[in-house]
């Protein structure tokens, strides 16, 4: 008689509930901590290390400190370039009345879900002889002209490499400036600005700078940049291609990966994978802890009014924005025109010198594949088997825990969702090649019957795609509004017809945003299947990308069939992202 | 003859954390009786009807009501809450029993739409209806299902006058006839008058809530 109702069913209810979270939270806990604690283990056996030892020996490891030098180098100077091309472009862009904002905006996004190994290829499609780059005096790749000359001058080895590094870093990283700083700029309220340009402290522009632009732009920049910093320092498909000279901590790991962790057996391979990668789990956790910390101070509340109306308010672009938004979308148009084009092209060797010739030769090798090379039907066929396979685990996997978070956050405890919501982002910290690391050191090495197992690179893609389901689906969650679930109730919905009335009508957007960039990151995913895929049958449309520009050039249809290859795995990556758009919404503020 | 109660609430109380939102609250509703609750802003009115719903747990006192279930009462929010996947006809079935055939459940809206004047708006969007539109339809879908008690939290508030005094009557009209009991919450004494058979006082009913 006292206020409770339906005690029995809805005690199931709640039960079966809550049972299905902790199941999927204990389930993700061991999934993420297993492999990664055995191959410690593993490593600490063959080594006879400890994890200390593993840390402080770290300077006596062979080439592993200037790799770190140079890893954090280019991260910095890479998350640097981000901030001085992608701010000019996301305040541009936030700021006007543009016809199409969306498509631009989608366009500008576009890098951050292309595959790596698409990038790498991009990039070396425009800096090797005969691109771009070089064609216009910028030789990037042989480091001849000025280039060279720079080189020369400064003492510096192999600057062409680095700087076309950052700059493909850069460009990958662009859309994160966009998707963390328009947001904010576009939806606020104009009467901030022209309030402060009449008060005194607001009359010169570097007054305006100082006290509004840099308190409410400041976070969502540098949290822009820590990201980037992040991404650069875990890079591995472009730092393989584009700098081949030099080593990250993650490219020291992926020479080393295949020889570690064997008893008796090539021992500094798993003394060097033992503490390069302790060291780098500790630098990725402290920055992942800093972008968390800037993250929050970030999504902060602002007075935010209509879009459109902000829009409106600032009238049609000016042509310096619209030169900067113009530069913008040629700076990420380039890698991808200059692949297509590459596709199509082949070099011919006659009496009057080397000449490039249009070709379809290229496509048909790739689609049909040789003997040593799979072909892409095979390969394509396999990249989508493993994404839906991924998919159909790390959407609900990451969409549970999504909503546990929430729920542990709104009961009041704060310090049990935040810490799930970091355990959830730990794969990232590790980064792709390490996930791979830990699951081919963690289990093969101990199960190597796992080896036989087509399945086995599902495991890390999940690993590597929850985070990004979880980061997607959590903000969609806090703008749910509990009183359709609490209308549900008392219509006497079953708790099925509940859920999906007031919880999945309103997550529709967000799932398949999230599910779609899961299939985009599954397919491109390059660092962990490196490493994994060792059965020929199981390649992956980036492995044989990969295999392709490996071998020797002197048939020089190879170069056109790596580039076909890459083409055709853009155009797969574009149609999901673009599917992803579609439903993304407005008030989307997950950065991803 | 004697009107048995549909609704006893006694001594209640409710504290959130440290903070006391209400104590010994007591009242009764009688079977088709519409009952205003005329308290200022922030008393606890919202939060009594929600107990009352059983969306928040009760720690003093108790609340007796001749029929248990959720489906004896119907809830209707300040904000209508109608679910923007679905039109008008679809948001109004969800206040129907799902047993029933397509054609019936069909003939069912429409009749309740055409009563309160939005005949010929089942396949309307939701974001077309204008607030008062909205409400109307949140009405109809907590009536549908024909409970023995209906909460109404200052559901016309945010209507213009003229509107608003329109609804009140026409509510009052629906639930006499039907014979459904209601407690109705408003800071607006006018409105209370026009909608209720009985105005309670908030500072009558309760002991304290400061």
């Amino acid at each position: 008689m006292i206020g409770v109702f339906d005690v029995s069913s809805t005690t199931v209810v709640v039960l079966g509930e809550r049972g299905l979270r902790s199941f999927v939270v204990a389930l993700f806990i061991l999934g993420a901590t297993i492999p990664f604690a055995y191959a410690i283990l593993r490593l600490n056996q063959v080594t006879k290390w400890t994890a200390l030892d593993a840390v402080l020996r770290f300077p006596s490891v062979n080439g592993a400190t200037e790799a770190l030098q140079f890893t954090l180098f280019e991260a910095l100077a890479s998350a640097l370039l981000t901030i001085v091309i992608g701010l000019p472009v996301a305040w541009c862009l936030s700021r006007y009345r543009w016809r199409r904002v969306r498509i631009v905006r989608a366009f500008l996004a576009v890098p951050f879900v292309t595959p790596a190994i698409v990038a790498a290829m991009g990039f070396l499609s425009l800096i090797r002889d005969g691109g771009l780059l070089s064609k216009i005096g910028i030789d990037l790749r042989l480091e001849t002209g000025i280039v060279g000359t720079f080189a020369e001058l400064s003492g510096w080895n192999h600057p062409g490499h680095f700087f076309a590094l950052i700059l493909a870093h850069a460009w990958f990283n662009l859309s994160l400036m966009i998707r963390f700083i328009e947001p904010t700029l576009s939806t606020l309220d104009p009467a901030w600005e022209e309030q402060l340009s009449v008060l005194p402290s607001g009359k010169s522009k570097m007054k305006r700078l100082r006290t509004l632009w840099v308190p409410i732009l400041g976070p969502a920049v540098l949290c822009a940049g820590a990201l980037s910093f992040l991404f650069s320092f875990t890079s591995f498909a472009l730092v393989k291609w584009l700098t081949p000279k030099n080593n990250t901590l993650e490219s020291l790991m992926a020479e080393a990966g295949s020889s570690a962790g064997i008893a008796g057996y090539r021992v500094d391979s798993s003394e060097l994978i033992y503490s390069v990668a302790l060291i780098q789990f500790f630098i990725l956790l402290l920055t992942l802890a800093i972008t968390g910390s800037l993250q929050k101070r970030y999504t902060r509340r602002l007075s935010l009014l209509s879009e459109q109306g902000v829009r409106e308010h600032h009238g049609p672009p000016t042509y310096k924005a619209k030169f900067v938004v113009g530069l913008g979308l040629v700076f990420t148009a380039l890698p991808f025109l200059s692949t297509l084009t590459s596709s199509f092209q082949i070099r011919a060797v006659s009496e009057r010198g080397v000449q490039t010739e249009w070709t379809l030769e290229g496509w048909k090798k790739a689609w049909t594949g040789d003997l040593s090379t799979m072909g892409v039907n095979e390969a394509m066929l396999n990249s989508v088997i493993y994404a839906f396979a991924t998919l159909l685990i790390a959407l609900p996997l990451g969409w549970i825990l999504a909503s546990t978070i929430h729920k542990l956050d709104k009961r009041g405890w704060k310090k049990s969702s935040r810490c799930l919501d970091l355990f959830c982002m730990l794969p990232l910290a590790i980064s792709a090649l390490m996930v791979g690391l830990g699951v081919l050191l963690g289990g093969l090495r101990w199960y190597p019957q796992m080896f036989n197992w087509f399945f086995l690179p599902v495991y890390p893609h999940v690993l590597l795609t929850v985070p990004f389901v979880v980061r997607v689906m959590l903000p969609a969650y806090a703008t749910l509004d509990p009183r359709y679930t609490e209308q549900c109730q008392l219509l006497n919905m079953s708790p099925v017809r509940t859920w999906y009335h007031g919880t999945l009508m309103f997550l529709r957007g967000p799932a398949v945003v999230a599910g779609s960039l899961t299939l985009a990151f599954s397919l491109g995913e390059f660092g962990a299947s490196w490493l994994l895929v060792r059965s020929g049958s199981w390649d992956t449309l980036s492995i044989v990308i990969d295999q392709l520009m490996g071998r020797p050039m002197f048939d020089p249809s190879i170069y056109p069939t790596a580039m076909a290859a890459s083409t055709m795995l853009m155009l797969l990556t574009f149609g999901l992202f673009f599917l992803a758009e579609r439903f993304r919404e407005s008030s989307d503020r997950s950065g991803f | 003859m004697k009107k048995k109660c549909v609704l006893d609430v006694i001594e209640l109380g409710k504290r959130f954390a440290d903070v006391k939102v209400f104590e010994r609250l007591s009242f009764n509703v009688k079977d088709g009786e519409i009952v205003a609750l005329l308290g200022p802003s922030g008393c606890g009115k919202s939060t009594l009807l929600r107990m009352i719903a059983g969306l928040e747990t009760i720690e003093d006192g108790e609340i007796v009501r001749s029929k248990e279930g959720r489906q004896s009462i119907g809830y209707v929010f300040q904000k209508p809450i109608l679910y923007p996947h679905l039109d008008v006809e679809g948001n109004v079935a969800l206040g129907l029993e799902s047993k029933m055939s397509r054609k019936e459940r069909k003939q069912i809206i429409q009749d309740e739409l055409r009563l309160v004047g939005l005949g010929g708006f089942s396949s309307r969007k939701v974001e077309k209806l204008s607030g008062g539109e909205a409400q109307r339809v949140a009405v109809v879908r907590a009536l549908l299902n024909q409970p023995s008690l209906l909460l109404l939290d200052e559901p016309f508030s945010a209507l213009d006058i003229a509107s608003r005094r329109k609804i009140a009557q026409d509510t009052r009209v629906i639930l006499h006839s039907k014979n459904i009991a209601a407690i109705h919450v408003t800071h607006d004494p006018e409105e209370a008058e026009t909608i209720a058979d009985r105005v309670l006082l908030w500072s009558e009913i309760t002991h304290s809530n400061e």
